[in-house]
């Protein structure tokens, strides 16, 4: 029994259970948004998807900038901490969560994630090419998550209820996220994916989203996470990720480690630090706490997976070997073994 | 990389400003001169305007002599809710009236009662969402009130709308119990009428008619035409009941669907040199 037990089985487990939740549990906890158990989850769960349980925070963080914020100042000419109360209760809801789980939410929780996992293990299968990106080009794409949540979720929402930029970037990240498209076509919606013509900043975005949304798609056939990286919830994320108990933890300096890189191979962000980087380093701010690193280390407690003090899933050589023969570091499977005995003549 | 983001964020804002400061002009405008709608004789009670998070003003048309209560969301979780849940509002000589929700958010049900045009016992209901947080209001929609009256069976929640094409169930009853066999009557400010019939357990099924596409461009607002109003009215021998509220331009009337499954074709094309099997090359691998 135990020997069926992986971090990846739970995991994906877990992320099975939380797709259909996060897109269909509006049946099992209620229509309406009061019903949600939360409007501030920290996960991709779209509100555009009517029958989810629970809200994105990345939306009401973008209505309150417009409606809230930019709006009163602009009707009254003044600010007042009243209109940023909402802003920091949802901060504050946000982060109610974030402490339970940490960066987990995107490795263990979020519909985009574990759609992008599955469409990468479809391409395991079909034998399709692996595209890896460099240490250069993974440097030169870490700041677009940092962009996107400053212009598109902060900004540009901020500026719409100030009244300088159209009323559709009121929810800019909205009008480009994937996951908008992803949850609701897998509840038979069509709506998001439709253009909308009716004026050029609309059609501009939502061409955008269409095409991001294909993009991404074809490109986690090949490529792990593709958008996980440029995602603005994991900037959001990485902001408090060294605040809250449950975090990767790497032992200090080791002579054994930074020579087989299995635990970079393994991590579907192409994070290298946790190879070549000790303690604190090595827990990177994309990281999303798969745990795919500490499965496939070969040195027993180099990598761990804690809660505050308490290693909840360590590294260890006898786990790594058993965890290898479902599939290699980069996911791909391992080649079926040939029978080399001859066959019986008839 | 940076450089590029920067350059078309800028682009994007300057295409954007165009709609620049007006974009807040309008919210809950209030109908000037307040002149009664042509479009329908029946009772309704229609936003005056104003902007609040914490009040909504009506105006009562098609009646007189006319009193009204507010319904909370929180109506009929408990007897000690039941108290504050429904409030009494005061209704001017010219059919005005203001609800106050103070910092209660969530979903209110208001009713004026009163004469109608025909000198008809009538009962008009609208409902009003505040943004801030507040019960669902299943317990709203299904508690008992006294009189005839017709409700929905759900509302939209926050961010939908009832739309062209779409069917909502509303429910009649008559001192909290359904009544079977009525006719139900929709009629629309775009011009439309049907009739409808409520079931055995006091339900009608009505949908909303493509009936947006006679709005000139010119009156359109955020890319999309005003919402329209509707009245839903049932008669039950000297009563009458109706139910006013808005709906929205049909989900696709404002979209390309065709056009949005090209763009993400356009996507993947994009991203299929990406993901081809392809020799290594340098920096970068592939298997």
């Amino acid at each position: 029994m135990m020997s069926a037990f992986t971090l990846s089985r739970l995991r994906l487990t877990v992320q099975v259970i939380m797709l259909f939740f996060t897109v269909y549990g509006g049946a099992i906890v209620g229509h309406y948004l009061a019903d949600k158990v939360t409007g501030a989850l920290p996960a991709l769960s779209c509100a555009f998807d009517q029958q989810n349980a629970g809200y994105c925070v990345l939306i009401p963080m973008q209505h309150q900038l417009h409606h809230r914020v930019g709006e009163s100042i602009v009707r009254a000419q003044q600010f007042s901490v009243e209109y940023i109360i909402p802003f920091g209760f949802t901060m504050l809801t946000f982060f109610a969560f974030f402490v339970v789980l940490n960066k987990a939410f995107c490795g263990w929780i979020c519909p985009l994630g574990t759609v992008q996992e599955l469409a990468y293990k479809l391409g395991r299968r079909l034998k399709l090419g692996i595209r890896r990106l460099t240490q250069d080009t993974v440097g030169r794409v870490r700041p677009v998550k940092w962009a996107v949540l400053i212009l598109l979720v902060l900004v540009l929402p901020l500026m719409a209820g100030l009244g300088y930029t159209s009323y559709v970037t009121g929810d800019a990240y909205c009008q480009v996220c994937p996951s908008r498209i992803v949850t609701t076509l897998l509840t038979a919606n069509t709506e998001q994916i439709a253009v909308n013509t009716a004026d050029t900043t609309a059609f501009l975005f939502s061409a955008a989203r269409s095409a991001i949304f294909g993009f991404i798609l074809i490109l986690a056939f090949g490529m792990r996470q593709p958008y996980c990286r440029v995602c603005p919830m994991l900037a959001l994320h990485a902001i408090f990720r060294k605040v809250v108990p449950l975090r990767l933890a790497k032992v200090d300096a080791n002579d054994k480690c930074g020579k087989c890189k299995a635990c970079y191979q393994a991590c579907p962000m192409d994070i290298h630090e946790v190879a070549f980087e000790f303690g604190s380093k090595a827990f990177h701010a994309d990281c999303t706490m798969c745990g795919r690193c500490v499965e496939f280390c070969p040195d027993d407690g180099v990598l761990s997976l804690k809660l505050g003090p308490v290693a909840l899933f360590k590294s260890s050589g006898a786990y790594m070997k058993r965890r290898a023969k479902i599939d290699k570091p980069d996911g791909t499977l391992p080649k079926k073994k040939t029978s080399t005995q001859p066959a019986p003549a008839e | 990389m940076i450089k590029s983001i920067i350059r078309i964020s800028a682009l994007t804002l300057l295409m954007a400003s165009s709609s620049a400061l007006a974009q807040h002009a309008g919210h809950g405008a209030a109908p000037k001169g307040a002149t009664a709608p042509t479009w329908t004789t029946f009772p309704m009670v229609l936003s005056a305007g104003g902007y609040s998070r914490s009040d909504a003003k009506y105006q009562a048309y098609n009646m007189h002599a006319m009193q009204a209560e507010s319904y909370a969301s929180f109506y009929g979780h408990n007897t000690k809710d039941l108290e504050t849940a429904t409030r009494p509002l005061t209704v001017d000589d010219n059919g005005g009236l203001t609800m106050e929700a103070g910092d209660q958010g969530g979903y209110y049900l208001v009713r004026v009662m009163g004469h109608g045009p025909n000198g008809e016992e009538a009962t008009a209901t609208t409902q009003k969402y505040f943004s801030n947080p507040g019960p669902a209001p299943r317990d709203l929609l299904n508690s008992a009130r006294s009189g005839f009256e017709i409700t929905p069976t759900i509302l939209p929640r926050e961010h939908s709308h009832y739309r062209e094409n779409e069917t909502w169930s509303f429910n009649v009853r008559m001192d909290g119990k359904p009544v079977e066999g009525l006719p139900v009557i929709l009629e629309t400010s775009n011009g439309s009428k049907f009739e409808y019939m409520t079931k055995a357990d006091g339900t009608v099924d009505v949908t909303f008619p493509q009936d947006f596409k006679d709005i000139p461009k010119t009156q359109w607002r955020h890319g999309r035409p005003p919402r329209s109003k509707f009245v839903i009215a049932v008669r039950d021998g000297a009563l009458l009941a109706t139910y006013n509220d808005s709906y929205e331009l049909d989900a696709y009337g404002d979209k390309d669907l065709l056009a949005g499954i090209g763009f993400a074709v356009l996507g993947m094309a994009l991203a299929v040199p990406v993901v081809r099997r392809r020799k290594k090359t340098n920096g970068e691998t592939s298997s």
